[in-house]
């Protein structure tokens, strides 16, 4: 089983003068494991974005390096799928090295990413946007429009399949976009703030709809929020990071989202007093990075 | 007082059942029927003037009536050495010539200035510096350089469209979210790919607008460009009739170039109401 890496990685953005250079990450070491659900919580200018764009291979350290890393050594790592072109190192590449180890050096089909929105496609109608990504490495129609129905069945839009993007609520389209990040079947799903757009209800829902997928298709998931409560609900593993420069301060290993997925009761859960008394913990260190702003 | 704020706040409601008041988006709301009306009232106006009332002499602006005569005469009868639709098919073939060459040029010259900083810093300058000029400034430079045969008809609408289209195709470019071009990498596509399957329908709403400026522009150049030894087309009507001092014929010949281009723009917006349906949705 193999897992993704983040290993003493900085991260600058050079502005003009050197002087304006900011350190976005500073010695960031994370390992999101093979059937975790990472949460990275922080305010805002933490860098928790810029983490998930080095994951996602959008963005390259500074120094320091992300790659998957596989635990067991004699067991060669699968090769993702990966479309034409991927020959061209430009856009994307996973060289091996001996000892298991996978450098991520650009964007993968490996790893699918939820935006938090205007990241689907208006042109294309629902089911084609789910198997876009599959049109791109010249997957049979069949094959294709068989993959996308399971996958809209799982985000409960199998009624929607011909549906144009604009005609649909902000939760749907978020749901569209889960389907198309899990078409590729990638190991890893990374989500930035996918919920962040949408109304409360909408979004409890969501968080039950992702945990449930969480479970049906074990990936790892690396989660992006600025919502303490739904952090700690769905985390297995939360870090909070803490900007200027942007860090990781604290982790948790928390089981809220198992627990869920046993008794399927998220207000139960939500109130039980070990939540609450995280929740305060949480938002404590919060509401300090946030004063020393 | 009262009456004149609350009128100016009903032309910002969407229509006068619905009961929104200033509140709603500005503008919302058809206005098909208020054209009509206006139209009808533009030309009820002409008519009683020039024809029931007579203030304006033939000489300054002819009636409609004797507009009609002279669409009719011209269209059988023909003006110069031929008739009203030849010399119609002729301004249409240099204008939709001049359009094609310019949308198979400014669109591939835009998509590659939005996308690669060498193309734009090529092509910025002398697009920018042509752009504010007008036509009839380089007519003679065009004149000298290609003569006074079609090419030099046409090459002068084609500047005229090019320009508009080229900006409006990069701005379209330069629009497109990141999230998308990001989405597409991540599930392995490819520069080609993201160039043809993302970059390039986003791009297109604005491609379209840059379509229908710059058509307007080409007609606006049309009767430039018609003043260079033209023996037909509707430019060259216009102005031969206005050296005979024949009004008529000029009202006539600007209704038909307006009546035209109109026509071709309820296409265009047809067009793209079927190609881009997500325009301003999202």
């Amino acid at each position: 089983m193999e897992k993704l890496v983040a290993k003493k990685v900085n991260f600058i953005y050079h502005s003009k003068g050197k002087e304006d250079d900011v350190q976005a990450l500073q010695d960031i070491n994370l390992e999101i494991e093979d059937k975790s659900f990472v949460v990275a919580i922080g305010a805002s200018g933490c860098g928790k974005t810029t983490l998930l764009n080095l994951f996602a291979g959008f963005l390259h350290p500074t120094t320091g390096k992300i790659f998957y890393s596989s635990s067991k050594k004699n067991k060669k790592p699968e090769k993702p799928i990966t479309g034409p072109g991927s020959d061209r190192g430009v856009v994307f590449q996973r060289p091996m090295s001996s000892s298991g180890s996978q450098q991520i050096t650009g964007p993968g089909s490996d790893r699918g990413v939820v935006f938090q929105r205007h990241a689907l496609l208006p042109w294309l109608n629902v089911i084609d946007n789910v198997s876009f990504g599959l049109k791109l490495q010249n997957v049979p129609l069949k094959e294709r429009e068989e993959v996308s129905m399971d996958n809209l069945k799982l985000v409960g839009l199998e009624d929607f399949v011909k549906s144009k993007i604009y005609q649909l609520s902000g939760g749907m389209q978020q749901r569209v976009g889960i389907a198309r990040a899990l078409t590729s079947n990638p190991s890893t799903l990374l989500m930035d703030e996918p919920l962040g757009a949408l109304d409360a209800l909408t979004r409890e829902n969501t968080q039950e709809l992702i945990l449930d997928i969480w479970q049906k298709t074990s990936k790892k998931v690396f989660f992006i929020t600025h919502s303490v409560e739904e952090a700690i609900f769905m985390a297995t593993d939360l870090i909070v990071m803490s900007p200027r420069p942007g860090r990781i301060t604290h982790r948790f290993k928390l089981g809220f989202c198992s627990k869920y997925l046993k008794i399927r009761d998220a207000r139960k859960i939500k109130s039980l007093p070990e939540f609450i008394k995280i929740r305060e913990q949480i938002l404590e260190i919060i509401y300090a990075d946030e004063k020393n702003n | 007082m009262k009456k004149i704020t609350n009128w100016f706040s009903s032309l910002f409601s969407s229509s006068g059942e619905e009961n929104t008041g200033a509140y709603g988006a500005p503008g919302a709301g058809k206005s098909v029927l208020i054209s009509i009306v206006t139209t009808f009232c533009i030309l009820a106006f002409w008519y009683i003037t020039t024809e029931v009332l007579q203030l304006v002499r033939p000489l300054i602006f002819p009636s409609p009536t004797a507009v009609i005569d002279r669409f009719v005469d011209t269209l059988l009868y023909g003006f110069g050495d031929s008739v009203l639709t030849t010399h119609i098919g002729w301004s249409m073939y240099r204008v939709f010539t001049a359009f094609f060459l310019a949308c198979i040029t400014a669109i591939p010259i835009g998509i590659l200035m939005g996308v690669n900083r060498f193309m734009r810093g090529i092509f910025d300058p002398p697009i920018e510096f042509y752009r504010p000029i007008p036509p009839l400034a380089y007519l003679p430079l065009v004149i000298i350089w290609f003569g006074i045969d079609e090419t030099a008809k046409i090459i002068i609408i084609f500047l005229a469209i090019f320009a508009p289209l080229v900006l409006n195709t990069r701005a379209g470019v330069r629009s497109v979210a990141i999230e998308q071009i990001h989405a597409a990498y991540s599930m392995g596509a490819n520069r080609r790919q993201v160039l043809a399957q993302i970059i390039l329908p986003a791009a297109m709403p604005e491609i379209l607008t840059g379509m229908r400026i710059g058509i307007g522009f080409g007609w606006t150049t049309l009767v430039a460009a018609e003043l260079l030894a033209a023996e037909q087309g509707l430019g060259f009507m216009i102005n031969s009739a206005a050296n005979f001092l024949t009004t008529s014929i000029v009202v006539m010949g600007i209704i038909v170039i307006g009546v035209i281009a109109y026509a071709f723009d309820l296409l265009m917006r047809y067009i793209e109401r079927t190609v881009v349906p997500w325009k301003g949705k999202v």
